[in-house]
Parts: C-alpha cells; sequence; structure tokens
C-alpha cells in the first residue's frame, strides 16, 4: 500500500463527523464501489486478467440480495450475502472455464458477452421477478445497521478487513506465485504450477468480492435497477481500478474516491458523464502506455 | 414448412448485417492483434449518418453511398488514436483505449441525435413483397442478403488475389517474418482498420430499415460482432461469415421461437463452441 493510503483511509473514517448525509451517501458509495473496484484490481494483479463484465457479479450480488431480503424480510440479510458472494463465485468460476480455455483475448469477449446477457435478461427475460425495467425499489437496510453513519463505518471496516485479507494473501506463498503469474505465465507454468487453477481460483475470488460489493450498496441505497448491471457500470469499475494504478493494493479504493468524487462533482454542469469517463479511459491507457512501456496481459 | 423458410431468410438477412459488423472486427484483430472494442460505435454512427443523409437528400441510396464515405473520414481520425496503442504485447492499453472510445462515440451520438428512437425507410424500389415461389418474402431482407454475399465474395477475391490481400494474410500470420520481408504492417494495419470502419459502416445504414436506431444499439452490435468471432475464430473473413452465419440463424431461430431469450440461445451457441471448439470453428486455420 501506498505511505499516504492510511491517511486516505483516516480521512473516510472521519466523514460522518464532517459533513452532512451528502458526504455519507458519498462515502457509502466510495465504500461500495472499492470492494467492487478492488476485485478488479485483485483479478489483474494475480492473473494479469482484465474482466469487462464485472457490472454482472456487482449489479447481480445487488439483484440476488434485494430479490432475497424483499420477499423474507430484512432478518435474513446474513444468508442473502452468503447466498450473493457464492453465486458471484459460482457464476465468475463457470464463466471462467469456459473464457480460460484458449487465449487470453476470449476471456475479455466472453465477460463483456456474459454481463450483456445478464442485464437483457434481467431487464426483459423475468420482468416479473426483477422489476425489469425500473429495477426493485424498498429494499430494507439490515437490522442493526439503520443508521447511514453505522452502516457506513460497518462498511468501512469491512473493507479494511479485505484489504488486510488481500494483503495477507499477496504475502502468502500461494500469492507469491500469483503475483509471478502476471509478470511471466510461461516460467510459472514451467515450474509445474497448473496455471488454470490459479487463474480459476483468482477469477472466482473476484465475482464473490464483487458481488459483496454490491449487496452491500444495496442494503445502503434501498434499491436495485438494471444500469448495475449494464456496460456503463463495468466501465466505470474498470476505470477505477485503472486509475488507482491497478497494481497496487489501494488500486480500487483510490479510484473509486476519485471517480466518485468526479463525478459528484461533474454531473452537476453535465449530462454527458459517459463521454468523460471514455476520454478517462483513453487518457488512463495513454499515460499506462508512457509511464511503464509494454505491460503484459494474461494470455 | 413456409414459416420454416420465413424465419432462415430472417435469419440470413441478419447474418448479412453481423458479417458486414465481424468482418472488420476479425481483421483488425487478426493483423494488428488489436480488439477494437469500438466497432459497434461505427456500426450504430453509420445507422445515425445514414438517417441524417436520408433525411436531408430523400434518397436512400445516396445515404447509403455517403455514409460508408463519412465514416471512413471519421475512421482516419479514429484510427490518428488507436495508433497510439498499436504493438505487441499492448492487449491492456488497447483494451482500455478502444472500450474508451466506445463510450465517447456513445454518448457524442446520443448528444447529436438524441435519444429517440429514428428509423429510416426502405427504398420504394425495395418496400415491396416478392413472391419467391414457395413464399411470398419482402424484398428489403433480401437485397440484405444479396450484399452480404456480394461483399463476402470481394473480401474473398480481396484476400486471395491482390497484392493488399496477401500482405494482410503476411501480416496476420507471422508479424515479424512478413516485416523482415518487406511487408508495411503498420500499413497494412491502417488500411485493414479503414477498411473495417467502412463496412461496419455500410452494416449500420443498411440495418437502419430493419432495426430500430436507439441509443444502446452500439454495444448490443459490438456484443453480437464479439459473439460472432468468438464463434467464427478470431483473424480471418471466412470464420467471421461462418460465425455470422450460425449467430444470426440462432437469433432468428431464438426470436421465433423463445422471444426474450434470443441472446441466452445465442450465448449457448457460444459456450457449445467455447467447450468444443476453444479456438472457434475455424481458430488456428487462415
Amino acid at each position: 500500500m501506498n505511505r499516504w493510503f492510511p491517511w486516505l483511509l483516516a480521512a473516510l473514517a472521519l466523514v460522518p463527523l464532517l459533513g452532512g448525509a451528502y458526504a455519507l451517501r458519498l462515502g457509502t458509495e466510495v465504500v461500495a464501489w472499492g470492494i467492487a473496484a478492488t476485485a478488479l484490481a485483485f483479478l489483474y494483479r494475480t492473473t494479469g486478467l482484465v474482466s469487462l463484465g464485472h457490472s454482472a457479479f456487482f449489479g447481480g450480488g445487488a439483484y440476488a440480495t434485494a430479490l432475497l431480503v424483499k420477499n423474507m424480510g430484512a432478518s435474513v440479510y446474513p444468508l442473502a450475502v452468503l447466498l450473493a458472494i457464492l453465486l458471484g463465485l459460482a457464476f465468475s468460476l463457470i464463466l471462467s472455464f469456459l473464457g480460460l480455455r484458449s487465449h487470453g483475448i476470449f476471456f475479455l469477449m466472453l465477460t463483456l458477452a456474459f454481463s450483456q446477457l445478464v442485464y437483457i435478461l434481467v431487464k426483459q427475460g423475468f420482468p416479473g421477478i426483477t422489476g425489469g425495467d425500473d429495477g426493485l425499489p424498498g429494499v430494507p437496510r439490515p437490522p442493526g445497521l439503520e443508521e447511514p453513519a453505522v452502516y457506513y463505518l460497518a462498511g468501512l471496516a469491512l473493507l479494511l478487513g479485505i484489504l488486510l485479507l488481500y494483503r495477507a494473501f499477496i504475502a502468502s506463498p500461494l500469492g507469491q506465485v500469483m503475483d509471478a503469474l502476471r509478470q511471466n505465465e510461461k516460467r510459472v507454468e514451467v515450474l509445474g504450477y497448473n496455471i488454470r487453477r490459479l487463474k480459476l481460483l483468482a477469477s472466482g475470488l473476484s465475482g464473490a468480492l464483487a458481488a459483496l460489493g454490491g449487496a452491500y450498496l444495496v442494503g445502503y441505497r434501498g434499491f436495485v435497477h438494471p444500469h448495475d448491471l449494464s456496460w456503463t457500470t463495468s466501465g466505470l469499475l474498470l476505470v477505477m481500478a485503472v486509475v488507482g494504478g491497478m497494481r497496487p493494493l489501494s488500486a480500487g479504493v483510490v479510484g473509486a474516491t476519485i471517480l466518485i468524487a468526479l463525478e459528484a462533482f461533474l454531473s452537476s454542469y453535465t449530462d454527458l458523464w459517459n463521454l468523460f469517463l471514455g476520454i478517462f479511459l483513453m487518457a488512463a491507457a495513454w499515460t499506462a502506455l508512457r509511464s511503464r512501456g509494454a505491460i503484459h496481459v494474461g494470455a | 414448412m413456409e414459416f420454416y423458410l420465413f424465419v432462415l431468410l430472417n435469419g440470413l438477412a441478419y447474418a448479412a448485417l453481423l458479417f458486414l459488423l465481424a468482418a472488420g472486427l476479425s481483421l483488425v484483430y487478426g493483423v494488428g492483434r488489436v480488439l477494437h472494442l469500438a466497432h459497434g460505435g461505427f456500426f450504430m454512427l453509420g445507422g445515425y449518418m445514414g438517417y441524417s443523409l436520408y433525411q436531408w437528400t430523400g434518397s436512400f441510396w445516396l445515404a447509403l453511398a455517403l455514409a460508408p464515405l463519412l465514416a471512413l473520414a471519421l475512421g482516419l481520425l479514429a484510427e490518428r488514436l488507436v495508433r497510439v496503442v498499436y504493438g505487441p504485447e499492448r492487449a491492456l492499453e488497447q483494451v482500455l483505449f478502444t472500450f474508451g472510445m466506445a463510450f465517447v462515440i456513445s454518448d457524442l451520438t446520443r448528444l447529436f441525435w438524441g435519444a429517440q428512437v429514428l428509423g429510416v425507410p426502405p427504398p420504394p424500389a425495395l418496400n415491396r413483397p416478392m413472391d419467391l415461389g414457395a413464399v411470398v418474402y419482402p424484398a428489403y431482407p433480401l437485397f440484405l442478403i444479396l450484399i452480404g454475399a456480394v461483399v463476402a465474395l470481394g473480401l474473398w477475391i480481396l484476400m486471395r488475389f491482390t497484392r493488399f490481400g496477401l500482405e494482410v494474410r503476411a501480416a496476420a500470420g507471422h508479424p515479424q517474418m512478413a516485416e523482415a520481408l518487406g511487408v508495411p504492417t503498420t500499413q497494412v494495419l491502417q488500411r485493414t482498420y479503414l477498411l473495417g470502419v467502412a463496412l461496419a459502416a455500410l452494416g449500420g445504414v443498411l440495418a437502419a430499415p430493419r432495426i430500430a436506431l436507439a441509443p444502446g444499439l452500439d454495444f448490443t452490435m459490438l456484443i453480437l460482432g464479439l459473439i460472432v468471432v468468438v464463434v467464427g475464430g478470431l483473424g480471418s473473413v471466412s470464420g467471421a461469415l461462418y460465425g455470422a452465419l450460425l449467430v444470426g440463424l440462432a437469433d432468428s431461430f431464438g426470436r421465433t421461437f423463445l422471444p426474450q431469450f434470443a441472446l441466452a440461445v445465442i450465448f449457448l451457441l457460444m459456450a457449445l463452441v467455447l467447450v468444443f471448439r476453444p479456438e472457434g470453428l475455424l481458430g488456428g486455420r487462415r
């Protein structure tokens, strides 16, 4: 982690003291998106794979939680979140099982296509269950965390826990191998590791973590909308991870903080937010090329 | 029986549009290893420019001829930008860059043409049913099938019998060797890119009377294009052709029998191909 990253976390922890409801809302968004962007950055850090469809897991986790809680009451929250995480894990494993059968570019295309499939199915396939275009309103808060400040601080603690686990994982022997996998896949394979299994593991964990971020988002926001599953959501998550630098542990949170602050600022002036998002992506690609020379993406 | 023939012809007409889209996607990847995620954006731009040209000139044929040329001009500009990320071992940057470009095109299109659904009527000469003996079928989709076949034949001749085609195949097969033998691979890639963009825009204009122009069309088409190249195999025209035929037919039959789940049917097709032929149907061969 960067030297100043703990200060960012400390500043985030002080948000409830400083600002009003608006600052708290932005802070909670940072936590939710930060968790999902960390999932995306984790996948890159450990395998070199880039997913263009993490909205399927992020929004999917939100939908799974919302459906269960809405139909069975707020008391099933722990179960609902667990189910969302398991679904994220399972679908991510199936998807990478298919996508990792050949060249890495197939993984990219498959993640993109899968997220669109989920989006269309939720939006048009089962309007009776998923609410179609309108999404699902009226999702209750988890019991004990009704107070926005409490919910926010609980999320921050969760985020901190995730980052500490991430650090411990990278420091472990398995994590070291996976760090090496990103840098030189062939050598890791020649050393006798089953790289396909390692990639499946990283992808599954990433999907589960993104689903957790979605579950956290819906618990605070109280509704889900098909937009959470759309390609712009995937793009936003990707921009966050890239702006944060992809490789550092802090990438997702730093990126989420910057992008959410920027969105709050820009959307009061213009509704062309996607245009700026696109320009950020292009600029990020360009600067990444300038600063680091060629970097390798898993194949 | 007539019913199935009807669905089959619908599928072929859709396949023709998908082929125009996917041929460029596949060739650009084959020559430059660049996954051009803004390709759906050029398809949509073609459609919207066709709409404006039609409104302006009142002639579908003029719009059909001019929109790809306009797209070519825009493609020149886009190519200047994409050039920044050309090169081996730059897959991440290329994906980010072209994905960002797709966002930019999507929002600029919404800015210029608005969010309402637009449409172009088919040209009067083709806006009538045709008696095919077994069925009576609208003429416009038949025209699409014809165009698809002509473009496929033209591309095959281009790839098989011209200097440009030879260079494309050389650059796709073995870039370093081609470079060593004096093939200017970067220049070949630029021309391939422009060809792909023009074909996508042509597909967009042709699609305008069949598919409503609305925001989100770019992304829908990009996804279908990607599925086509995954199914057919990346990097070749013939892969795009077979992929487009399969996906077009799967879509047409899917829409008929499972209207809400057409995309799921296509996705299932792709999953099956990935399980049994991970490189696509024609992957590995060029």
